[in-house]
């Protein structure tokens, strides 16, 4: 049973985060289809971008699980900033999400991209982190009043 | 605040608190007082009650029409229902954190922020707990944060 609620908790926290990116992606694409006049998506490209979230989110969660060591988030944020880029990036021109986008708009959505990820990064290792630390506090002092 | 203690040919141990009103002070010597007197009846089979200590109770979860109680190793069922814990015990520390689950605050070793306004609980027996979005103010809320 604890097996199956591990499991599940790590599902839930780790399709957050492919839901993020997913939302993400076909937001963009639907900006530009937009644009160009078009009005629909393809639905081969939404599974593209769905399981390319997927990867990058299971990725994300064995760089960072649930109590990892403190000392590794540097390299491990590196290695995610990397990751994120090269599969976010290489999903893009292999299944070819953006090839009618100009190159200056290709810019654009890269510059979109590692803003995305600053954010994701903030949010998840600075906010919540300065949230978790208030939350212990107040639970401590709580608990001996 | 004096503090009297009388000794005697009593019956049985008896403590009476004199004030002008019942203030924070005085609901925080009940709260003590009853946690140090009351009991959680629990059993695990019908043929055997268990009369559980409050701060040994960690949580409290409803699965079907039963309700359990969970200690640092064991569980047993209760007569009690979810609302009746959470409305008798509240000022023990006993608090609602999802439709099917009462925390007891006092059993929290820490906790962590999540994403989406979610906040993890991480037992003093290392078992985690979800408090959803829904209930995650009334425990920022009860802690004072």
């Amino acid at each position: 049973m604890k097996e199956f609620t591990h499991f599940y908790r790590w599902g839930l926290n780790m399709k957050q985060h492919m839901a993020i990116y997913t939302m993400a992606l076909i937001f963009f694409r639907g900006v530009i289809e937009v644009l160009l006049g078009h009005d629909s998506i393809s639905i081969l490209m939404l599974v593209e971008m769905t399981l390319t979230s997927a990867v990058i989110a299971i990725i994300e969660s064995a760089l960072f699980p649930d109590h990892y060591d403190e000392s590794e988030l540097q390299r491990h944020t590196v290695l995610w900033v990397i990751m994120c880029n090269l599969l976010f990036i290489g999903a893009a021109v292999l299944f070819q999400w953006f090839a009618d986008v100009p190159l200056w708009g290709k810019c654009l959505l890269i510059v979109i991209l590692e803003g995305g990820l600053f954010a994701m990064w903030f949010g998840v290792h600075v906010a919540q982190k300065i949230e978790t630390k208030a939350l212990n506090q107040h639970l401590h002092d709580f608990q001996k009043q | 605040m004096k503090i009297k203690i009388e000794h005697g040919n009593y019956e049985e141990n008896e403590i009476l608190l004199r004030c002008r009103e019942v203030d924070s002070e005085i609901m925080r010597i009940i709260a003590f007082l009853n946690l140090q007197t009351q009991k959680l009846s629990g059993w695990k089979s019908k043929e055997e009650i268990t009369m559980l200590e409050f701060k040994d109770v960690y949580y409290a979860e409803a699965l079907e029409d039963k309700t359990f109680l969970y200690t640092s190793k064991d569980v047993y069922q209760t007569a009690l229902n979810l609302a009746e814990i959470e409305g008798r015990y509240e000022s023990l520390g006993f608090l609602r954190i999802s439709k099917s689950v009462v925390v007891n605050l006092y059993a929290i070793h820490s906790l962590k922020s999540a994403l989406a306004g979610r906040i993890e609980i991480i037992l003093k027996n290392q078992e985690k707990l979800i408090v959803s979005r829904h209930y995650a103010p009334l425990l920022r809320e009860r802690i004072g944060l």
